[in-house]
């Protein structure tokens, strides 16, 4: 019975519509899938010689293992940190540049390589799709694992109410809403569109219909809908607005929707706690901190675990220690994430790290067993097997021609550079690794703040 | 009863186009998907659900008009709807780049128009299935009776380009530059055989002279590198072939067929 009905709907918007079939055939006809073809270019800064030097690579080696390739890394390692530290950095990649010695991480398809310049041999200079990663994915996991369940978990646990004296949802106070922030930047939709009427709506009768968007995965959807100027402003809209930033993880937008809320909103307590995790993400570290220790409402739990995460970040031992000292271990949406931090506190300050000095030592008795000794094997194996290869070639030729002829003194040379290399690649590969480690116990720490949120407001 | 219903359609739409200012497609999305949310019967659903797909499509998100669509509640359709969908559903993916997700709803979209036919071909020849993107092709061009230029169709699809195997490239790349040859890359296998001849070299001679530490794990080393780099080089370009060829043909494809097309209209 309906059908005709739909049908004259349908006709309807087809009408409505500019895509009617005659375009959809050009869309057809004109689409561009120019990104989907495999490309293999030089690159840019590559002169005649790189580029010969790349192509060889690629015949010997099947692709490029790492980015830049080797010849530009030298280059470019020189510049950046200085001859000596550039060629024997470069030494100990040829050494890694093989499958045996990638064999530790996920290599990414031909013609992409793991992306690493000279940054990789310097402190605290890595990022997260760099070398290095990958040996330290298992340590993230490790840390992170147990902690995994908690976001799916319910707070029922944690017989926590909220103050009487909160307002309603979609109650509008105007204070504190984040269209009066100076200077925001509300995100790629806050647009004046026009001819619109602002401010006209409540976002009230709206309010399930956004929550629905972000529950549906339809965060786009949700972020428009509650960035209409239509809205008056009010706390029920901050809100809203913060979440649905916070769900397509535009942090900056999220975390001034959700600094506005004043303390006397219903949407405070959440507002307060995911404000500090978005802080914490965006490397700020200080000032949730004055937020949270004022804060006197029903989650104080939440709020030391929140101070002890952020006193891990922020390298404070002591702040650490008097914050989780009311870790009570028994609710059921924090304890896990208790755990975790208390844990992470002990590896960091009670244990202590590997050293790169024995690294270094031990390439320079066995070369690759440094590399073992900081957790790639691959590494390890592969240094091992060539300046192993290099080593003897030398000796042979010793042994038969002499120190002085010149079939001793070029593999010699050239097995030097790579044991040096090797030496040098082994101190920074355990130097990158405690580096790194504290990267990874920062995003455990990270994490431990934030799921739980998901628990406790669920 | 049936007005009721009419009206309460034709409202959805109504709505959502004058209260988005029918231009803002984001929102007009937002405003099927109000429809959605606030309860509407499944015709109404499905309606708004299709007319969401078409907001996505044309802000150029083919993705997520897919993935809207694939919410249609198909059975609450008629078998005309059923195939706009579907239709639309493949469109999506094929603008999408998803080109083995297109060619497998070739068998479901039948081919009752001569752009569901283009379509077919476009997506079957993206994927590499020219002898059935061949078919459709010429039934597209055909539509409304013999086409002139089909024997230029079908001179295209003579030169299609043939799908390289992995495994012959393995296996040829144990003599380089055969592998090299079979992907027609000559230059690099020139190279190639020159590098493998060269750690061969390395060996024999160091043998020969008596340095036999040099000759195997030197050589040894040497031609490990080389042949297993000419190896890994050769998948690479069996990839790289596999990948470009039927895009370039497809691209060819779309020209010939839309130059075609241009001249019926």
């Amino acid at each position: 019975m309906n059908r005709p009905l739909i049908a004259a709907a349908y006709l309807l918007l087809l009408a409505s519509t500019p895509l009617c079939a005659q375009q959809e055939r050009d869309l057809m006809l004109h689409a561009d899938f120019d990104s989907l073809t495999v490309r293999e270019t030089f690159p840019k800064s590559a002169n005649g010689i790189e580029k010969a030097a790349i192509t060889i690579g690629r015949q010997i080696l099947g692709h490029n293992y790492y980015n830049p390739p080797n010849v530009l890394f030298l280059r470019q390692a020189v510049r950046e940190i200085g001859p000596v530290r550039g060629i024997l950095a470069t030494s100990d990649r040829l050494l890694r540049a093989s499958k045996i010695g990638t064999a530790d991480y996920s290599l990414p398809r031909p013609p992409l390589g793991i992306e690493e310049g000279p940054e990789a041999y310097t402190h605290r200079a890595l990022t997260n799709g760099s070398t290095g990663a990958g040996a330290l994915t298992a340590t993230t996991l490790a840390l992170t694992n147990e902690s995994t369940g908690a976001g799916a978990l319910t707070a029922t646990t944690l017989a926590l109410t909220n103050g009487s004296s909160r307002q309603a949802p979609g109650a509008v106070t105007g204070e504190g809403a984040a269209d009066g922030i100076p200077g925001a930047d509300l995100g790629p939709y806050e647009r004046e569109a026009p001819g619109i009427p602002s401010a006209t709506k409540n976002i009230s009768a709206d309010y399930e219909f956004a929550l629905y968007l972000i529950d549906n995965d339809l965060k786009q959807d949700a972020l428009k809908l509650v960035s209409s100027p239509c809205f008056t402003p009010s706390d029920t809209l901050s809100f809203l607005r913060g979440w649905a930033n916070y769900n397509l993880k535009q942090l900056p937008q999220a975390r001034q929707y959700f600094q506005s809320i004043p303390r006397e909103s219903f949407f405070y307590d959440r507002s307060l706690f995911y404000s500090a995790a978005v802080s914490a993400h965006m490397g700020d570290f200080t000032t949730p901190v004055a937020g949270l220790k004022s804060y006197d409402g029903p989650y104080t739990e939440l709020r030391d675990l929140q101070l002890s995460g952020l006193a891990l970040l922020r390298d404070d031992p002591d702040a650490f220690k008097q914050a989780s000292a009311s870790f009570a271990f028994n609710d059921f949406a924090l304890q896990e994430a208790e755990h975790t931090l208390c844990g992470i506190y002990d590896s960091r300050y009670v244990k202590r790290a590997k050293s790169p000095a024995v690294a270094a030592i031990a390439s320079a008795i066995i070369p690759g067993a440094g590399k073992i000794y900081a957790g790639k094997l691959g590494e390890g194996v592969s240094a091992f097997l060539l300046t192993g290869v290099f080593g003897a070639i030398t000796a042979e030729h010793w042994v038969k021609d002499g120190p002085a002829n010149w079939k001793t003194i070029v593999p010699g040379l050239l097995g030097a550079f790579l044991y040096i290399g090797n030496i040098y690649g082994s101190y920074m590969s355990v130097s990158i690794y405690n580096s790194n480690l504290k990267d990874a116990q920062d995003t455990a720490v990270l994490y431990n703040i934030h799921i739980p949120l998901r628990s406790v407001f669920k | 009863m049936l007005r009721i219903r009419l009206f309460c359609i034709i409202s959805i739409f109504l709505s959502a186009l004058y209260s988005s200012r029918a231009q803002d497609w984001e929102e007009l999305a937002v405003e099927y998907e109000r429809a959605v949310y606030s309860g509407a019967s499944l015709e109404e659903a499905n309606a708004a659900l299709m007319a969401k797909a078409r907001c996505y499509k044309a802000l150029g998100r083919y993705a997520e008009a897919s993935s809207t669509l694939a919410r249609v509640r198909m059975f609450a359709l008629t078998p005309e709807e059923r195939q706009e969908v579907l239709f639309q559903q493949e469109l999506c993916r094929f603008m999408g780049g998803e080109f083995e997700q297109a060619a497998a709803m070739v068998e479901e979209v039948e081919p009752l128009t001569q752009d569901v036919l283009l379509l077919h071909a476009l997506a079957l020849a993206y994927c590499g299935r020219y002898d059935e993107s061949e078919i459709y092709a010429a039934r597209c061009i055909s539509w409304n009776g013999t086409c002139p230029r089909l024997g230029e169709l079908l001179k295209l699809y003579e030169g299609h380009p043939r799908v390289k195997s992995e495994k012959t490239s393995m296996i040829l790349s144990f003599v380089p530059p055969l592998a090299h040859f079979y992907n027609e890359a000559y230059g690099e296998g020139l190279l190639s055989a020159g590098l493998n001849a060269a750690s061969l070299g390395l060996i024999v001679a160091n043998l020969l002279g008596g340095y036999w530490v040099s000759g195997i794990l030197g050589g040894g080393i040497a031609l490990d590198y080389t042949l297993m780099g000419n190896q890994e080089r050769n998948a690479f370009l069996v990839h790289k072939n596999n990948t470009n060829g039927p895009i370039a043909f497809g691209e060819k494809l779309r020209a010939l067929l839309g130059d075609i097309l241009n001249d019926y209209d």
